[in-house]
């Protein structure tokens, strides 16, 4: 009787397809709570209020308003 | 208690969404309260401050 064949799947470490297949809706959420860190963090850097909150719809006037005062300057 | 067992079930039980949750809440919040506050305080000192009174100095 041969012994029986093992196989593999591919792999980085530990990290298999499978894994990240079960992480995946955490990560998403997790994904998300960055990107809201991201905006709280970022919402007093110029930049990021003028390119991107500054263009969010019906709630972008908010951060538009500073924008205008620091190219005055 | 069952509002007490809805609020953790939803945000609090998996970690990822109760940190979701706390930085986008502070996000909304900081709009809200700077809006609010903002508008509250134009309001008390309506006709006081430079931007009411501007258009009667500047040509």
């Amino acid at each position: 009787m041969p012994a029986p064949k093992i196989a593999t799947v591919p792999h980085f470490g530990f990290i298999t397809p499978e894994k990240l297949v079960r992480v995946a809706p955490s990560a998403a959420v997790w994904g998300a709570a960055a990107g809201a860190a991201v905006l709280l963090l970022g919402s007093d850097i110029p930049i990021i209020k003028r390119d991107i909150l500054s263009k969010v719809p019906f709630v972008g006037s908010y951060w538009a308003v500073a924008a205008p005062a620091q190219d005055e300057e | 208690m069952s509002l007490a067992n809805t609020f953790y079930n939803t945000l609090v039980k998996k970690n990822s969404v109760f940190v979701a949750t706390i930085f986008a809440s502070a996000f909304a919040f900081e709009v809200a309260f700077d809006t609010t506050s903002t508008r509250v305080w134009d309001s008390l000192n309506k006709g006081k401050q430079w931007k009411d009174i501007k258009d009667k100095y500047v040509q």
